[in-house]
């Protein structure tokens, strides 16, 4: 069954100890979109090329892919009320900016 | 209280971009045009974000950011490339090292300043 909503972050690489971010972000995205959703995690030092292709500015970025149209915010992983804040808005975004 | 932000970047012209961009936003924006002197800044004055250059006469920036992170490991430093081969190994060791970094593709619009500067800080 395809996903109604898919995001991708893109980050500039891992720590383990961001792990639990990336946790914190699944869990946010789960009480928007229940289990309605995919996450894909990008490191753009890997993947160099789609920093340009898909007009990242800086890291960590969330893209939502799908549905259309693609959004795209800057986020502070550590900072869960901002992320919270930003997918909600994401969410709630109709039509082309 | 006035977030301050630190450019330390060789290039006066972009020094002077990130001045001129962030001039009506209310943050205090200072400059280093060296890896040292951006350390020595922050230590003696601290900043709420830094933006540095990676390509740097001296000490370079990925020097600088590991020097700045033996003093601070929390204030954002975001890493401005253009995202050159010749750099990504860099990079990879210092996230291999855990030094913490985000990256800022450039060449940057001074919109696109403000609006890094401000999801970073608002």
């Amino acid at each position: 069954m395809k996903k109604r909503y898919t995001f991708v972050l893109y980050t500039a690489g891992l720590n383990p100890d961001d792990q639990q971010k990336i946790c914190n972000l699944k869990k946010m995205l789960e009480s928007e979109f229940g289990g309605n959703f995919s996450l894909d995690v990008v490191n753009v030092l890997e993947n160099p090329d789609l920093t340009e292709k898909r007009r990242i500015l800086a890291t960590p970025t969330i893209m939502r892919e799908y549905p259309a149209p693609t959004r795209k915010c800057i986020i502070d992983l550590d900072n869960k009320e901002k992320v919270s804040a930003k997918i909600e808005s994401m969410n709630k975004e109709k039509g082309s900016s | 209280m006035v977030e301050r932000i630190l450019v330390i970047d060789d290039d006066q012209a972009v020094r002077k971009s990130f001045v001129l961009a962030l001039e009506d936003t209310g943050y205090h924006v200072d400059t280093a045009e060296t890896g040292e002197k951006g350390i020595s800044m922050q230590k003696d004055i601290g900043y709420n974000l830094i933006f540095l250059d990676l390509k740097m006469p001296g000490l370079n920036g990925a020097e600088t950011l590991r020097e700045l992170r033996r003093v601070d490991e929390i204030t954002p430093v975001y890493i401005v490339t253009a995202f050159h081969e010749e750099f990504l190994l860099e990079l990879k060791s210092l996230r291999d090292d855990r030094v913490n970094f985000e990256l800022l593709r450039k060449p940057l619009g001074l919109n696109e300043i403000v609006e890094i500067t401000n999801a970073v800080l608002q």
